[in-house]
């Protein structure tokens, strides 16, 4: 998967907006065709994704420095290809997956364990077998589709630094993976060898509301 | 029931009559499946001062220049008296929901006030908090407000 420079810096240069259209980028690309293989540039490595009648949106990942996206990409790819599943569609199925499968948890569940930041909503989880943890998942009442809590992800990229590894899969994910970067940004510097750039706005909330126990924790160490 | 939820239902018993608002508000619109911060967001149409806060448990105090308000189980709390993202207080008073947790009810910013504070806000965490919003009741909400201008 190769990236696109010209892409990103045209996408980095639309207005922050929920949704976008291919006539907002032809503005900056300069023509709609231009602007159509653009876009599918930014699909195709998981920055910008489809949604309905003509209109997309962009990852926040999309506004760091080129440097940093090119790290990026192993996650950008791995969560552009996870497979999602669910039973019970509630916290229970985190519960059984967790029993269930071997491998390397990210996002919210490992944010949440580095940080207690955000409350974790979904399992995203790097098994050690895709098919093995697919196959475990269906006979135990899974199913795939696109609401459940059990997201797999496929292995891309280096995992030797495993707060890292958790802090750009965050960044990738964008949205509130964001505040979690953030947070582990915060909490461990010396753990990051790669450090991306986030709102002043965005640390400030981040340093406000992270729990005091966490902070003092982290003064003292 | 979940910690956030439990704290909604105490903070509605300590402080009466009040709306959440921000991450819980839309916690509540997502059926508790979804993403938030410890922190609380709540909207009133009267002003608690420092002492009536703290008549109920409440412990407020400076932090870098800022009044901090944390509820008596260390939740941080933002109260709003005015507007919630411009929209007036008022409004989200008359267009707030009741939502039942176990055998308690809380009460909460209506769908389409999230909407537009969140689109107002449109922070990393406001546009997936947007999204999610739009992707679960995309066709059922009521745009005439978001359109007509009223909030």
């Amino acid at each position: 998967m190769t990236m696109d420079i010209h892409a990103l810096m045209i996408a980095q240069e639309l207005p922050p907006k929920p949704v976008y259209t291919a006539k907002d980028i032809a503005a900056t690309a300069g023509s709609l065709p231009t602007a159509y293989r653009k876009l599918a540039d930014l699909i195709e490595i998981g920055i910008a994704e489809r949604r309905k009648r003509g209109y997309f949106t962009l990852k926040e990942c999309i506004m760091q420095p080129v440097y940093l996206v090119k790290h990026l990409i192993p996650s950008l790819r791995a969560l552009k290809e996870a497979r999602t599943f669910g039973k019970y569609y509630n916290e229970t199925d985190v519960r059984i997956a967790r029993e269930l499968i071997d491998g390397f948890v990210t996002l919210d569940y490992k944010a949440y364990e580095l940080t207690k930041f955000q409350i974790p909503a979904k399992l995203h989880q790097y098994p050690d077998s895709m098919d093995n943890a697919i196959r475990i998942l269906k006979q135990n009442g899974f199913s795939e589709g696109t609401k459940g809590q059990v997201v797999l992800l496929p292995t891309y990229g280096d995992f030797a630094n495993d707060i890292q590894r958790v802090y750009l899969d965050s960044i990738a994910n964008s949205g509130r993976s964001i505040l979690d970067a953030i947070a582990i940004e915060i909490l461990y510097p010396d753990k990051l060898s790669i450090k991306a750039r986030f709102s002043v706005e965005d640390i400030e909330k981040v340093r406000e509301e992270m729990p005091s126990s966490v902070m003092n924790e982290s003064i003292a160490t | 029931m979940n910690q956030l939820q439990r704290e909604a239902i105490e903070i509605t018993k300590e402080l009466g009559d009040v709306v959440f608002v921000g991450a819980l508000a839309v916690h509540a619109h997502l059926r508790w499946r979804h993403r938030s911060t410890s922190d609380v967001d709540i909207a009133m149409t009267v002003q608690l001062t420092r002492d009536e806060l703290e008549k109920r448990g409440y412990r407020t105090y400076n932090e870098g220049g800022k009044e901090v308000i944390r509820t008596p189980r260390g939740y941080k709390i933002d109260i709003y008296t005015n507007d919630v993202s411009g929209i007036p207080v008022d409004t989200v008073y008359d267009t707030a929901i009741e939502v039942s947790i176990g055998k308690s009810k809380i009460k909460v910013a209506c769908k389409e006030v999230m909407l537009i504070a969140k689109l107002r806000a449109m922070r990393p965490q406001d546009r997936e908090d947007f999204t999610a919003l739009c992707t679960t009741y995309g066709e059922s909400l009521d745009l005439y407000p978001i359109r007509a201008g009223p909030l």
